[in-house]
């Protein structure tokens, strides 16, 4: 039903994008059954079915590994939106699922059995339900029109994809945490990663964009939030380490993508009023998420996200002092960086020492190689006291919140007040002798309390035990 | 001359200290000890080089990976130590999202270190490598030691892959390495670490996947022995902890069913093939064959190798011969009949396991 008429759109703007279709049909046609032709038409050779068996068995392996997402808000939610946007007859071999996964890639993928999985990261990037809903609608054209299939028959673009994923894997391994849920895939499902990865080719993708575009117009989502995520996509708060384009956020030819996108929404919307954006259902839906995605970043090296979750949050809703507690982790977590990027970071000489230096330094090396430079001391000045005046104010708000307790209690071990550092954790278990992480801070605080000559200040709980 | 320094070159090649596995000092020297761990899910990647590229083996990845989990958690309970199975186990996982989402940050956590624990394995000795005291995170048992994580990757090739290896340039043979690691549970700090190439099959040999396990812990001490203290400890202080077995346990209890060992998510249990290893010290009752009459009359010696599986209560289920003096079959499958396992269980699962057992005939006393 709503993946209907895209050919329409496509004639009136990119005559030339679908010539290579086999057919002569336009490949978007829907016929009585609400689906469109190449759907209808499909039919599943042995090869297909292969990769049906594979994804199915994928998905499987994802949520064991615990990477989906459990809470109801989020899936529910992306289910609510992503089931408006498909067309009304489900194809052979599919079952609709929509789900977020725990991943901090801003990337979203769809495997060709129906599951549609949007990650964290993605989702603690882009701002509002339009957004997303253009992201979903575009995952939901691959698999209403069997795009995955029709990759996968053609095994010479398989090897290609192949060697192109290797590629992007060992540059992505050095920018950090490394996208896990895209290794692990690209390991087990070459195929699928090397379309998500690299796009399907140039004609999917254009067809995956007009289809998804037509299905916002239909639901009146406003079309220039669907170019303005794609923007968004583009500029995380992190360095880009990688020598080869990765993920959703680098589709080939993002830049023409944004520019027929944001040609149709003004042909097609020319005024915005009335539309739909919806930032605050949004935004309600998936706080915990990011909040976690947050948290995630944090121990995976990637402070700088952390920051930017974290000052959208506050931002979002100022009146949550858990918020203000994350700005505080996010900060001292910074260590001696700036929130974001700056331009000498940017240099492809300052790429390269980077890369250079993560290479040979794990994530605990690498931050305290950055507070060693020259500016590190007073970056970190910067930070501490950002972080200080964050639990401040989430102690303000609320006077017996235990977290901000917690995080004070790290940021004065980390300038050596130990004194001050060991009455907020105390106050942190007094507060909440049931949080899930008191057994951690209470090791801590006995770490803190009775050090002794050699050990590092972890290692003598055990050492007494003896 | 020459053969001095070929002397040397051996010596150092058969040193172990080389990389391949690394003990942190205070481990090795018997500061720290260790005796109580738990086996993080174990990661498996498989892939298959084809002439066209790797080919993705997710089913076989899949199933890899409990045959592997049981052959290591055979292998440390050789070396004294204890696998708390019930804090991590399916159960636990699947009803709190908390601790499934702290499992997955510190596999995530740990693949970030295993870059530079591959790259300098060695600096395991000096303490450099560490996932901080977010491990403690974890809900684990006060008196639980260590996490263990594994990884193995695999490249698999086919047959024409081979041939073509031979002709033109490229690896005629399949890769497998396996990495396993120790890290202290309450300061997150990494204890021991191996990365071994696994010689033969990685999905088809259990025997050869068990030996290159014992190689990879060949320089893990023995675990201290349990004190009074921690069997008080374990016993009344944390109710999480009740399933934790030793080999030295299971051979002294009794063969009755532990409530606590759930039948799996499927109802139909899995079979998986393991190495002998694994049922060593799971043997609750042995039955020796009586030698037949006419056989011992006639000379008849020699080994009898059985197929067996062994069923979810520990029962032999099935027995097949695999070769054998014709002579000597019945009386070594109808003994095998009567033997009884404990049930060979992983993180609270129990699995009906298949594997090759010998029994020698000899006529000399």
């Amino acid at each position: 039903m709503l993946i209907a008429g895209c050919t329409v759109a496509l004639s009136l703007l990119q005559p030339s994008a679908l010539r290579a279709q086999k057919t002569n049909e336009p490949a978007g046609q829907t016929g009585p059954s609400g689906l469109p032709q190449n759907a209808r038409d499909f039919k599943f050779t042995k090869v297909d079915l292969d990769l049906l068996r594979q994804v199915n068995a994928f998905d499987k392996y994802i949520e064991e590994r615990g990477w989906v997402y459990s809470e109801p808000q989020i899936n529910q939610y992306l289910e609510k939106i992503g089931l408006t946007l498909v067309p009304q007859q489900t194809p052979e071999n599919v079952r609709w699922r929509f789900r977020a996964i725990r991943d901090l890639e801003a990337n979203a993928f769809a495997l060709p059995n129906g599951s549609v999985y949007v990650n964290s990261g993605l989702l603690s990037r882009i701002e509002n339900e339009a957004q997303l809903a253009g992201v979903m609608a575009h995952e939901i054209t691959h698999v209403v029109h069997r795009h995955a299939y029709l990759e996968y028959r053609s095994s010479r673009k398989k090897m290609v994809a192949i060697d192109l994923i290797l590629t992007a894997a060992s540059a992505a391994y050095y920018t950090g945490a490394g996208p896990l849920v895209a290794q692990a895939m690209a390991n087990l499902l070459p195929v699928i990663v090397s379309a998500t990865v690299f796009g399907y080719s140039r004609e999917l993708e254009h067809e995956a964009d007009i289809c998804g575009v037509e299905a916002l117009q239909q639901h009146g989502y406003d079309l220039r939030e669907f170019s303005r995520g794609f923007e968004l996509l583009r500029k995380g708060p992190e360095v880009d380490l990688s020598r080869a384009p990765v993920f959703w956020s680098s589709h080939p030819k993002l830049t023409d993508r944004v520019g027929y996108v944001t040609t149709m929404a003004e042909q097609l919307q020319p005024s915005s009023a009335g539309l739909l954006v919806n930032r605050s259902p949004y935004f309600i839906a998936s706080a915990d998420v990011m909040r976690d995605n947050a948290a995630q970043a944090m121990l995976l090296g990637r402070p700088r996200t952390a920051v930017a979750i974290a000052l959208r949050l506050t931002a979002e809703d100022p009146n949550n002092a858990e918020n203000y507690v994350l700005l505080g982790d996010a900060y001292r977590s910074l260590g001696a960086r700036t929130p974001l990027p700056e331009a000498a970071e940017l240099t492809d000489e300052a790429k390269e020492q980077a890369r250079l230096r993560m290479r040979k330094m794990t994530l605990a090396e690498y931050d305290k190689a950055l507070l060693e430079d020259e500016r590190g001391p007073e970056r970190w000045e910067v930070n501490r006291n950002r972080s200080q005046k964050s639990f401040r104010k989430a102690l303000e708000m609320d006077p017996h919140n235990a977290s901000a307790h917690r995080g004070l209690g790290y940021l004065f071990e980390r300038s050596q007040a130990l004194q001050e550092s060991m009455s907020q954790f105390r106050e942190y278990l007094e507060l909440a002798p049931q949080a899930r992480d008191a057994r951690q801070i209470k090791l801590h605080l006995e770490s803190l309390e009775h050090p002794s000559s050699g050990l590092k200040p972890q290692a003598q709980k055990t050492t007494r035990a003896q | 001359m020459k053969p001095k320094v070929l002397l040397v070159i051996a010596a150092l090649l058969s040193n172990p200290f080389l990389p391949g596995q690394s003990v942190r000092s205070d481990l090795k020297s018997g500061k720290k000890q260790i005796r109580t761990l738990v086996l993080m899910p174990v990661q498996v990647n498989l892939n298959r080089v084809t002439l066209k590229g790797h080919e993705p083996m997710v089913e076989e990845s899949r199933d890899s990976e409990v045959p592997l989990a049981l052959e290591i958690g055979a292998a440390l309970r050789d070396l004294g130590y204890e696998l708390d199975q019930a804090s991590l186990s399916h159960q636990a996982l699947a009803k709190d999202d908390y601790v499934r989402y702290t499992v997955d940050d510190m596999q995530k956590r740990f693949d970030e270190e295993l870059r530079q624990l591959q790259r300098k394995s060695s600096d395991v000795r000096k303490g450099r490598f560490t996932l901080g005291d977010q491990v403690a995170k974890l809900p684990l048992p006060d008196n639980l030691d260590a996490l263990l994580f594994v990884r193995a990757n695999a490249h698999v090739l086919t047959d024409n892959k081979k041939a073509f290896g031979y002709f033109v340039a490229g690896s005629v043979s399949d890769t497998a390495h396996l990495d396993i690691a120790l890290v202290d549970a309450k300061t997150g700090d990494v204890l021991y670490y191996a990365r071994k190439k696994v010689e033969g099959d990685l999905i088809h040999d259990s025997e050869s996947v068990a030996s290159t396990i014992e190689k990879a812990f060949s320089n893990l001490p023995r675990a201290r022995p349990a004190s009074r203290e921690d069997r008080h400890k374990a016993q009344g202080a944390n109710a999480q902890a009740a399933v934790v077995e030793s080999a030295k346990q299971v051979e002294t209890a009794a063969a009755s069913a532990p409530e606590t060992i759930a039948p799996g998510p499927d109802s139909h249990p899995q079979r998986i093939r393991v190495s002998h290893a694994v049922l060593k010290g799971m043997l609750v009752r042995s039955v020796r064959p009586e030698y037949p009459g006419i056989a011992s009359a006639n000379f008849v010696h020699g080994d009898v190798v059985l197929r067996i599986v062994i069923d979810t209560l520990g029962r032999v289920a099935e027995v097949k011969v695999v070769s054998g003096p014709p002579q000597l079959l019945p009386a070594a499958t109808s003994a095998m009949k009567q033997w009884r396992y404990h049930p060979v269980t992983l993180n609270g699962q129990a699995f009906e396991v298949e594997t090759e057992i010998t029994f020698t005939f000899d006529l000399q006393p």
